[in-house]
């Protein structure tokens, strides 16, 4: 009978603590979320957009709030949905977490495991697999060549604004650096003008040839559903409306954006067949382009496009299993 | 059940899996490669693109309240009955994680996705039913009495019974190389070629079990596990300090699916390597006139894709005498699989020879006139199609090569 009371009080005991490791998890789950969008927010808030693009073009103050509204907007929408896909995920089973545990516990070891995988003995291995796999996509260049040039040039020509679009706010908005506002500066000759240029071209092309490949030559293997046509769509559209303002931007002549026409090419030859506007028109297809990138985004984890989060992170994760040998 | 709580129970699914369906760029390498879906009949849903799809989609509709009342209850009781159609016409043959650019691993993914499936009720498929309870009630899927299990075994003196005798080696036979007419020689062919080494070895006879392969393939886990555990134990009681099989599927199973059942390893070689060492090492004597033979190697997806064992059967043939290797156009990696695997010839006959057919093509391209495998169901399943195609040519197991080979034993 004793012993009884005292194995019910064990039992208890330990339910008891594995609720609390659970209510542990689920709020360091919960709270790293809460966290993480507090800071997107705050980040976007803390920008001084002082001279961002259309500051200089003498724009409505207006435009700068629908510009945070949409950009906390978007990032909220795209972290909670990265959020839901990976609680998605987590329906699934998970090495050293016992069946039927709640997903955010499995969430919390999982994170655990791989961060401590990543940053251990291994991590010059783990470079190599996400640099090598995740980045380079090595085994698409053994299939076709010419897939992976193009395929490149489209992860590239993605990570290459997203980095240089970091770059330019450091630069514009934090530093109000000389080098990124002077129509002369380095920075804003070979970041905010060639680089973008380069990248966005690089974008360009590769879009195109996708667009060839899936809608002209139509190989057997691919099958075009709605979300393929979208994602191409809209990464298009996002790119062409950039290219759009930088050409308009030069016709219309406005001020901070006389640069010389060897560093926005590409902006010169949309320029070209676009008509000069006036810097009030300027400012609202600037947000016009805001808005579009925003939304796609947002559009982001809803899509296929989301690969570009979750394959290098599979790939990592497959690497992981296979230098330990049999785990889940 | 209600139909808010009729759900595709995705927990036996590994994350990674599941994080692997978002992973997936849906480029269609995988689709054109996969011997079922892309080679054997155009069918998209049967795909690995298809299947992911689909699973996504039922995902989507069961999750999202506005998307679940505009679909009809009938409509998605019938994507997911289709889904689970779809997960087991597949070999599970691995092509598809080969042909991946990401290399998912996919082999567990349908495996777990059919584990799912048997969660959800939704699998196996009738046709898998009458499989299902005759390793249950038989402990093989042939229904076969145990008793008849280590027949062919009595006139071999090299063959011990392992639950009487101790021995090294345990020779685990496997159901289709115990009952099949045609296959029990690759049992045989093992026990001369061990006989002329001088090479004593153990089965369990009556007492083996199925391996659970089939179980597994089928996402009978549960039902797997237990067989898994018994087999270990039967292990364990003879002392035998290696375990080898003929059949690449029991191998697969004993190597890979024990210890992520059991948490236990099971030391397991298949008989390639044994023979290869042995060949190797001279045990095995080998004649020295022998007839020149062209033959083609086809490796059998469990060994090859899932157990990456692609030298050890190549080290054998290089060392017969009087035979020669072609490789066939697909061969190791990229090798076509039988069609034989996951089930698929218990569910659908006509759609494994389709593939069987194909391989026979590849086969029939390299102009070799003896297709030599190391699986006891692959050789099965590619002589019924070579039979269908004329019998031009002749499939036989690595150790009937072997046998043919060996040197006349030594008059005293």
């Amino acid at each position: 009978m004793l012993l009884e009371i005292r194995k019910r009080k064990m039992n208890g005991l330990q339910g008891e603590r594995e609720e609390k490791k659970y209510l542990f998890d689920r709020m360091g789950v919960y709270l790293c979320l809460l966290v993480v969008l507090v800071l997107a927010t705050t980040a976007i808030l803390l920008i001084p957009f002082e001279d961002t693009y259309i500051g200089e073009s003498g724009a409505d103050g207006a435009y700068r709030t629908y510009f945070v509204i949409l950009a906390i907007g978007s990032t909220l929408v795209f972290v909670l949905g990265f959020f839901n896909n990976a609680m998605v995920w987590m329906e699934g089973k998970v090495g050293g977490v016992e069946d039927g545990a709640p997903r955010s516990r499995k969430l919390a070891v999982s994170s655990r495991k791989l961060l401590g995988a990543v940053f251990s003995r291994d991590f010059l291995r783990h470079l190599r697999i996400f640099f090598g796999d995740a980045i380079l996509t090595r085994k698409l260049g053994r299939i076709s060549k010419a897939r992976w040039f193009f395929h490149a040039l489209i992860l590239l020509g993605f990570l290459g604004t997203f980095v240089l679009d970091i770059v330019t706010v450091i630069g514009v908005d934090f530093l109000q650096s000389h080098s990124f506002t002077d129509p002369l500066g380095w920075g804003k000759l070979w970041i905010r003008d060639f680089g973008f240029e380069v990248f966005g071209l690089m974008l360009l092309v590769g879009l195109a040839a996708a667009s060839v490949r899936r809608f002209v030559r139509r190989p057997a293997q691919l099958v075009t559903g709605g979300e393929d046509v979208t994602s191409i769509l809209f990464l298009f559209i996002v790119v062409l409306s950039g290219f759009i303002l930088e050409g308009v931007s030069m016709a219309s002549g406005l001020p901070g954006h006389e640069s010389p026409q060897a560093y926005s090419f590409v902006g010169a030859a949309f320029a070209q067949f676009l008509p000069s506007v006036s810097p009030l028109v300027y400012s609202q297809i600037w947000l016009v382009h805001a808005a579009i990138s925003f939304a796609f985004i947002a559009y982001i984890p809803f899509s296929k496009l989301f690969h570009i989060f979750a394959a290098p992170l599979a790939i990592q994760v497959e690497g992981i299993i296979k230098l330990k040998e049999g785990g889940e | 059940m209600s139909r808010a709580d009729k759900k595709l129970d995705l927990s036996p699914v590994p994350a990674r899996s599941l994080m692997a369906f978002d992973a997936c760029t849906r480029c269609g390498e995988c689709s054109i490669k996969c011997p079922v879906g892309g080679e054997a009949e155009e069918k998209e849903e049967r795909t690995p693109r298809g299947k992911i799809r689909a699973v996504k989609r039922i995902r989507r509709t069961e999750a999202n309240p506005i998307r679940r009342a505009l679909a009809s209850e009938e409509k998605v009781d019938r994507m997911r009955r289709e889904l689970a159609r779809s997960l087991y016409e597949c070999t599970v043959c691995g092509m598809c994680s080969e042909a991946c650019p990401l290399s998912l691993d996919t082999i567990r993914m349908w495996e777990s996705l059919r584990e799912a499936m048997v969660t959800s009720g939704l699998g196996p498929l009738e046709e898998h039913a009458a499989l299902v309870r005759s390793i249950e009630n038989y402990g093989n899927p042939w229904m076969q009495p145990s008793a008849q299990r280590g027949r062919w075994a009595r006139r071999f003196k090299n063959i011990a019974d392992a639950t009487k005798e101790k021995v090294d080696v345990l020779y685990y036979v496997g159901c289709t190389a115990s009952y099949d007419p045609e296959v029990v020689r690759v049992a045989e062919n093992l026990a001369t070629i061990l006989h002329a080494a001088g090479l004593r070895v153990g089965i369990l006879g009556k007492d083996e079990a199925c391996c659970g392969s089939t179980l597994l393939r089928l996402g009978e886990t549960g039902k797997a596990k237990k067989l898994a555990e018994a087999n270990i134990a039967m292990f364990r009681k003879t002392g035998a300090g290696t375990v080898v099989t003929a059949c690449a599927g029991c191998y697969k199973t004993i190597l890979q699916d024990y210890p992520r059942l059991t948490g236990e390893k099971v030391p397991v070689k298949h008989t390639t390597q044994l023979l290869a060492e042995l060949i190797q090492s001279g045990a095995v004597p080998l004649s020295k006139k022998a007839e020149g033979v062209t033959v083609t190697y086809h490796d059998p997806c469990h060994l090859g894709r899932h157990t990456k064992m692609y030298e050890w059967p190549r080290r054998i043939i290089s060392q017969l005498p009087g035979v020669t290797l072609v490789e066939m156009e697909r061969s190791r990696e990229k090798a076509r699989c039988c069609g034989a695997g996951g089930g698929l010839k218990t569910l659908d006959q006509g759609l494994a020879m389709k593939v069987a057919e194909k391989r026979m093509e590849d086969a029939e391209a390299i102009g070799a006139p003896v297709l030599v495998t190391s699986c006891p169901f692959c050789m099965q399943t590619l002589a019924e199609a070579a039979r269908g195609r004329g019998g031009k040519i002749k499939v036989v197991d690595i150790t009937e090569l072997v046998v043919q080979r060996l040197a006349p034993p030594q008059s005293p």
